[in-house]
């Protein structure tokens, strides 16, 4: 009869080097759908992929830049058989925002934490808003109606604070880059 | 242009794609600028990374409040406090993401428990799983149903399997992939490592499965990356080495070495009987491609032969058989009396592939996707039933709705998953302030029926005083009726609710996060053998 399983790659080495790259591998294919619905979707569909071809996968390599490559697969596939929006990048494009994207991951961390501390500069009236927006996307004028106000007037608030943010996120990031 | 103006510009075009409200021509432009502008690729990253900041922080912000709230956990869940927040934070925000990775990946997360005096899911220590394969695919596959019955994509723990006839491949989850004819006996042991008692068995071990080890009654096979048949039927077992390098450790003899070519008779430890591999006797692995298509290929043509008896019941109300064309908006009632039910609309969702090539699903994601019916009529006994394929539940929400009566009006009917993964048939019995009779069945959906299609139904009849859950065409649970109250569903949705047609406010959210590809109502309980055809 046969011992201990020997050791090598397993599934809990996958699921440690899938959870460590799960946020960039998100970041990757959100610039690239747009949005992160969309983003989720397709990394849960390339994680099976991943999965499936763990075993070619060479643990002295980069965990990331191997998945990558099936995420953008799958980005492209996506875009192909969504029935959902015809507005969808082209190949070309998509193949220039997933080249330049990995380099630029690397600045991701900086810009999170950034704007986390930048998201508690807001006062209590813009924090609500952005987290009634960001956990309900589709209920602004669900929450208009609630505050007696038009949605469109609502949505340009939204925004006017979104682009506050991200000044904000830039500022902070700039500065530490320079300090 | 003022980089000011420039810069207010993009980022408008920006939220707009993120939020889909962008135009046909504002996307044109958006594409065009991000082609033709290496700075505006640069905001483009960064405005994405603000996104998924602010999503984050809007779902730990939640979180925050929710365990704010949650003062009234027994004291059991509170115990090692820090360590399990974190688990919890990890658990609901990883499942509020929407990221079901299958498979093996839930076996690492935190396990939920429910806690049944307030039905809040409270934390735990991480949660491990025994399971250490699964079953990827098979053809005509009939297992010993005294030794249990493994559904298909289902994780398996160690443990015994018999085969009596077909085949069926299972992926270790250290990466082996072993093909099985049956009739055939395995019992898994791990990751790695199998026992086999007898059958033919074919196995691809890719490099990072080196190790992989078959045990027989004859010997040991321990492999070194390869490809390699073990046929252990025969009253001489024999092992062929396709590809690659084993080992081959018997009682009382030096371990062999085997490579490309060779194989080996298994009777008699070191009697050295020497073989060519011969690849052709384990055909079944190779072909079982072409077999797995064409078996699925038939279930689709046994479906839809068997769909056309079942169309002509007097009783069938509604039949949604999910095979409209592509890109249709609306789903046909292809129920033979059900002339006076309009068709289903569909708002959002995404068409793909159902159970089988050719068969057609509907993919419900995100908090708009629903069908709408109109299911006019009451109901002294009736019978609900649909195949679905759960992705996941999501930790923030109660329920997850399958069809669900729009409103909360005397006789309205709410048919769902609730969080802990129990069916609810919910029949509303008192308006205001309003009441349902709710038939709650035992755990249907754990980790491992995520990913897989199953067949639900339910079956109310007021004569008989019952409701009943089936799944898979067995009977789960029966219930006393508690009220006589005659269900009227009305307009409904399939995966989703609305609380009225023309209600604005804020309400919970009830999406169900999967595909449907096959939906009926009768206006009849169906009795379990009825119930059992419907799921074949």
């Amino acid at each position: 009869m046969a011992e201990n399983a020997p050791d090598s790659p397993s599934s809990e080495q996958f699921i440690t080097l899938l959870n460590a790259a799960h946020g960039r591998l998100l970041g990757f294919l959100r610039v690239m759908l747009g949005n992160s619905a969309d983003a989720e979707d397709v990394l849960q569909r390339a994680s099976m992929t991943i999965w499936r071809k763990f075993g070619e996968f060479d643990p002295s390599k980069d965990f990331f830049t191997w998945a990558s490559s099936f995420a953008f697969y799958e980005a492209k596939n996506f875009q192909r058989v969504s029935a959902r929006s015809r507005l969808h990048f082209d190949d070309e494009l998509l193949q220039r925002l997933a080249e330049e994207r990995v380099p630029d991951l690397d600045q991701r961390e900086a810009r999170l934490a950034a704007m986390d501390r930048c998201i508690e500069e807001l006062d209590d009236s813009g924090r609500e808003l952005v987290r009634e927006f960001y956990l309900n996307k589709t209920e602004v004028a669900a929450l208009a109606e609630r505050q007696g106000r038009a949605p469109q007037t609502l949505y340009n608030k939204l925004n006017a604070l979104r682009r506050l943010l991200a000044d904000c996120m830039k500022r902070k990031t700039t500065q530490e880059a320079g300090s | 242009m003022n980089p000011e103006l420039n810069s207010q510009e993009w980022h408008r075009l920006f939220t707009a794609k993120a939020d889909g409200t962008i135009t046909p021509e504002e996307h044109e432009r958006l594409a065009a600028l991000l082609k033709e502008s290496a700075e505006a690729r640069r905001e483009w990253f960064a405005f994405q990374d603000a996104e998924a900041a602010l999503l984050a922080w809007s779902q730990r912000e939640a979180l925050r409040r929710d365990e704010g709230v949650d003062v009234t956990l027994p004291k059991t869940e509170l115990a090692g406090a820090h360590s399990s927040r974190n688990g919890w934070l990890r658990y609901a925000g990883t499942l509020a993401a929407g990221i079901v990775i299958g498979l093996a990946a839930w076996a690492l997360w935190p396990k939920a428990s429910l806690n049944s005096g307030n039905n809040r899911i409270a934390a735990r220590d991480e949660a491990t799983t025994s399971s250490v394969a699964m079953l990827s695919r098979g053809v005509n596959l009939e297992w010993d149903k005294s030794v249990g019955v493994p559904a298909l994509n289902a994780p398996l723990p160690p443990g015994l399997l018999r085969l009596k006839s077909g085949v069926a491949e299972i992926e270790f989850f250290q990466g082996a992939r072993l093909c099985i004819e049956g009739p055939a006996e395995i019992r898994l042991l791990s990751a790695g490592a199998a026992y086999c008692q007898y059958g033919k068995f074919s196995a691809h071990v890719p490099p990072p499965a080196r190790g992989f080890r078959l045990s027989t009654p004859k010997g040991d096979i321990v492999d070194l990356g390869t490809d390699f048949g073990l046929d252990l039927n025969d009253k001489s077992p024999e092992l062929h080495v396709f590809k690659g390098e084993v080992e081959l450790h018997q009682p009382k003899v030096e371990m062999r070495k085997l490579t490309t070519g060779t194989g080996a008779g298994l009777e008699n430890p070191g009697a050295n009987r020497m073989l060519v591999a011969n690849a052709a006797a384990f055909v079944f692995s190779h072909d079982l491609d072409a077999r797995v298509i064409a078996s699925r290929r038939e279930a689709f043509d046994q479906w839809q032969q068997l769909n056309e008896q079942r169309n002509a019941d007097p009783d069938l109300r509604v039949h949604l058989d999910f095979q409209d064309p592509d890109g249709a908006r609306s789903l046909h009632n292809a129920a033979l009396h059900g002339e006076d039910i309009a068709t289903g609309t569909i708002v959002g969702c995404n068409w793909t592939e159902g159970r089988w090539p050719g068969k057609r699903a509907l993919q419900f994601h995100s908090v708009s996707d629903r069908v709408r019916v109109k299911l006019p009529g009451e109901y002294r006994q009736f019978t609900i039933a649909a195949w679905v394929q759960l992705h996941s539940l999501n930790a923030r929400q109660d329920q997850s709705s399958i069809c669900m009566s729009q409103g909360l009006d005397v006789g309205d009917v709410h048919w769902q998953v609730i969080h802990t993964g129990a069916i609810c048939l919910g029949i509303v019995a008192e308006a205001h302030p309003h009441v349902t009779d709710d038939y709650i069945s035992p755990v249907v959906f754990t980790p491992d029926r995520f990913g897989q299609w199953v067949h639900l139904a339910a079956t109310f009849d007021i004569a008989a005083k019952e409701v009943r859950f089936y799944v898979n065409g067995e009977l789960l649970s029966r219930h006393t009726l508690k009220r006589p109250i005659v269900p009227k569903p009305a307009v409904a949705e399939l995966g989703n609710w609305l609380p009225a047609s023309d209600y604005a406010g804020s309400h919970p959210v009830r999406n169900f996060v999967g595909c449907m590809d096959d939906f009926s109502f009768y206006a009849r309980a169906l009795s379990a053998d009825e119930v059992r055809q419907l799921a074949q």
